[in-house]
Order: structure tokens, then C-alpha cells, then sequence
């Protein structure tokens, strides 16, 4: 199966012509790696929870219709692969700074780039007292700017969930966050 | 207080008509506390868009590929298990819960069932006494007439593709109505239907194994025929889940290969007690 997955053959359903699964992975790694740090707050889990999309992706390409967008698809495998860890309770919480490498943003002051250190510590540890659930849709509409019908595809819920889930997921981050509270 | 709840919720997701938003301003000028926490709720919004996330090397992206494409190998290397050691494996999970003194027992009954094997036929019984051993043997084993044998197996295999189509039915990436969910409930409850009347047919036979299977079956087939919607992940998982814990397709396997095994010597033995009018 992967000796063939490289091949290239042209799939109207993912746009780029010609298709090879290499192209796939480099095309939307950034967007599934970024949503899977945003879910699980931490690299290690971040790296794990991405390449099990991309399989998950690669074993499903023959059931994929089309008929949503790849992006929007590889969403829904995201966060339902996620909200299944968690009730398995198999992701480890480390605290973002103890397991991050990262390089500092290109266009960071030094001042400027500990305090954007310290605000994402400060948000990931407030995104931590978020069910699942909530976590996911916050992420999805509030870190991937997707419309509400998105999300609630993503979720396989109704819109006014999505909503409900949003308004519990802001309350419990303005009580953790409340060092940010506007004057 | 409620119906503002309800109005502040639509006001964070941007989907507040004009009048309503001037309803809730209203109220808000009103109730300087929730005013607060909803001034508070918003600067949670604008502290999220300006929380950029930690970036990642060129060299991780470089490299990501080849990491993904590796993890593949390797789970592809995994799943060429045969199914014996699969199944070696589930037998082990099995018995590892169980306390050291129960292996202990089991040694000293495998023993003992030596010994008496042994005993039982060491000696060279004539051929009349040999036709009601065997006999007795596949009687005590498997005490079914055919007909009964090939319904039980009909209903084992019916059983074993009904649960291998929602094993093998990934919740996360295939889409929901590929599950076909409303064919597999029919069948589901058909063959609740058959596990009702074949525990019946098979209390005679003293297959208490087998009919414990059908129980455990039935089990699961009630969970399928109660699903309310293909995208219910979370109630497929637990069926799913079910399966796994109850090692039932094992015990399918198991159960169908014994019959099996019984069958010839069954058939053997009933003409030879034809033959001797025992």
C-alpha cells in the first residue's frame, strides 16, 4: 500500500493534480500539526495525534467523497481521534514548558518574546480545565476561525451545541485567565 | 437572567441581530455584574486571537514526512500478526488477572485428566465397547443432532460478519453512513431472535459454553439494535469495545472449530451405534 500511495494519479476529490500522498501530508501538516498543539497543549501528544490523523487520512482516502473540504475532513478525523484518546484517557498532560523546543517567532523582541512564552503558559493551562468537548469546539471556532456549521460538522452536534459548549468553555477560561481581566 | 444567558451566547459567536444586541446592551447597562463578566468573557476572545502558537523549525517540517512515513512501517509490520499469536495474546490477557493458585489448579486438573485418559485406554477394549466409548466420548462432548449443529453454526457466522462489520468501522475518518447501520440493526435483531430459540433447543444438550456464548452474543446484538444514529460514535465505540473485552469473535472461532472437530467422529460413532443396536 505505500509503495503505491506515491504514485501519482489524478484525484479531483484534493484538488492538487497530480496527487501522491507526500504532497497531501506536506500540503496540510502545518494545519493538523497546529490543531493537534491547540488540543492536546503539548508537542510529544501534538506530533502523535498529527501522524494519527494523516494514517487515519491515508487508510480512509477511498471512502472520501468530496463532498466536504480536505481541510474540514481532516478536522473531524482530528478531533474525533482526539475526544477518543481522552476517553481513554491515554494522552499524557506535561506542562508546555517542560516539553516545547521551539525556536523564538522571527519578529519577537526579547521582552516581547517572554511575555508571548508566558501568555501561551498561562492559556494552556486554562485550556486544560476544559472538558474535551469544549476544548475542541473553543479551538476549532476561536483558533481555526471556523463557522459555527463547521465546527458542529466536526463535532457531529447541532449548531446550538457548538454555542452552548463555546459560552461554558469562555466562562471557565475567564475565571483562569482573570490576571488578563480588561480595566 | 436565562433568556440574557441565551443572548450573550449568540453575542460571542457574532450571531446577534440588531434588535437583539440593543436588548441585551439594555440589559447590561442595567446589571454592571454581568456586564463585567461579559466585558470579561470578550477579553478572553481577544487574549485567544493574540496567543500565537509556539512555531516549529524548518528541520522538524523537513523531517516530518519521513517520521510519519515511518510510524506506518512499523504499525504495518505490527498488523501482520498471524492470528494466532492475536489470539495467543487475547487468551493471555485473559488469564493474567487470574491468581497464581488458579494456574496451579489447572495443572493439577490437566494431570489428572492425563492420568485418566491414560488409564481409559491403555486396555484394548472390544469393538462393541469401543463403538459406546466413542459414542459416549462425542456424546458427552458435543450431544447435537446435525440439524441443530448447522443451525448453531449458520447463526455463528451470520453473528461473526454482523460484528466484524462494525469492528472494522472506523468511527473517526469513514463517513457515518457508510455503516449502513439500519441493515445491521435487522440483522441484529433477527438474530436476537435466533439466540432466543436456540438457547431453548440447546438445553438438552447440556452445552452450557456454548449457550453462555449465544448469551454474551445476545448481549451485543441488543447493544447494535439499540444504537440510535450512525453518528453516535461514542455508542458504536462501547459496542466495539464490548467485542473486544468479551473476546467474542475468539470464542466464535473457538466454538465453531470444536463442532467441527465433533462432527466426523459424531457421525462415526452413530452408525457404529446403528450397527450394534446399543
Amino acid at each position: 500500500m505505500l509503495a503505491t500511495t506515491n504514485k501519482p494519479v489524478i484525484d479531483t476529490r484534493f484538488r492538487e493534480k497530480p496527487f501522491t500522498f507526500r504532497a497531501f501530508v506536506e500540503t496540510h501538516q502545518r494545519t493538523v500539526y497546529y490543531l493537534a498543539l491547540d488540543l492536546t497543549g503539548n508537542h510529544h501528544d501534538a506530533e502523535d495525534l498529527s501522524q494519527e490523523v494523516f494514517i487515519k487520512a491515508h487508510r480512509a482516502l477511498d471512502s472520501f467523497r468530496g463532498d466536504a473540504s480536505v481541510k474540514s475532513w481532516l478536522y473531524r478525523i482530528a478531533v474525533n481521534t482526539y475526544l477518543n484518546k481522552r476517553r481513554k484517557k491515554a494522552l499524557a498532560f506535561m506542562t508546555l514548558q517542560d516539553d516545547f523546543d521551539l525556536e523564538h517567532s522571527a519578529y519577537a523582541q526579547p521582552d516581547a518574546g517572554a511575555e508571548a512564552e508566558r501568555m501561551r503558559h498561562h492559556m494552556a493551562e486554562a485550556m486544560k480545565k476544559l472538558s474535551p468537548k469544549e476544548r475542541s469546539a473553543f479551538v476549532l471556532r476561536y483558533r481555526q476561525d471556523l463557522p459555527i456549521k463547521e465546527v458542529a460538522a466536526a463535532l457531529n452536534v447541532a449548531d446550538g451545541t457548538v454555542k452552548s459548549l463555546l459560552f461554558r468553555a469562555v466562562k471557565k477560561l475567564r475565571k483562569t485567565l482573570v490576571m488578563y481581566k480588561p480595566e | 437572567m436565562k433568556n440574557y444567558e441565551a443572548l450573550m451566547r449568540e453575542a460571542l459567536v457574532g450571531d446577534l441581530s440588531p434588535e437583539d444586541r440593543a436588548r441585551l446592551d439594555a440589559y447590561l447597562a442595567e446589571n454592571l455584574t454581568e456586564a463585567q463578566t461579559f466585558r470579561e468573557m470578550q477579553g478572553v476572545l481577544s487574549l485567544t486571537s493574540t496567543v500565537e502558537p509556539a512555531t516549529q523549525s524548518e528541520e522538524y517540517w523537513d523531517g516530518y514526512y519521513d517520521r510519519l512515513v515511518d510510524r506506518m512501517a512499523r504499525e504495518a509490520r505490527k498488523a501482520q500478526t498471524s492470528w494466532w499469536e492475536a489470539s495467543w495474546a487475547k487468551l493471555q490477557t485473559w488469564l493474567m488477572p487470574l491468581p497464581t493458585w488458579s494456574y496451579q489448579l489447572a495443572v493439577a486438573v490437566v494431570l489428572i485428566a492425563a492420568g485418566i485418559a491414560i488409564g481409559r485406554y491403555s486396555t484394548a477394549p472390544s469393538d462393541v465397547e469401543s463403538a459406546v466409548v466413542t459414542q459416549g466420548v462425542t456424546s458427552d462432548a458435543v450431544a447435537m443432532p446435525v440439524a441443530l449443529q448447522e443451525r448453531t453454526t449458520r447463526y455463528l457466522e451470520r453473528s461473526t460478519v454482523l460484528l466484524l462489520g462494525l469492528v472494522h468501522f472506523d468511527t473517526e475518518a469513514a463517513e457515518p453512513a457508510t455503516l449502513n447501520l439500519d441493515r445491521k440493526q435487522a440483522i441484529a435483531s433477527d438474530l436476537i431472535q435466533e439466540a432466543s430459540l436456540l438457547r431453548e433447543d440447546l438445553e438438552p444438550t447440556q452445552q452450557e459454553q456454548l449457550r453462555k456464548l449465544i448469551s454474551d452474543l445476545e448481549v451485543i446484538l441488543l447493544q447494535i439494535a439499540n444504537l440510535e444514529a450512525e453518528h453516535d460514535v461514542p455508542a458504536i465505540e462501547l459496542v466495539k469495545r464490548g467485542v473486544d473485552e468479551r473476546g467474542i469473535l475468539l470464542k466464535i472461532n473457538l466454538t465453531k472449530m470444536r463442532m467441527e472437530e465433533v462432527q466426523p467422529n459424531k457421525d462415526a460413532a452413530a452408525s457404529d451405534a446403528e450397527h450394534f443396536s446399543i
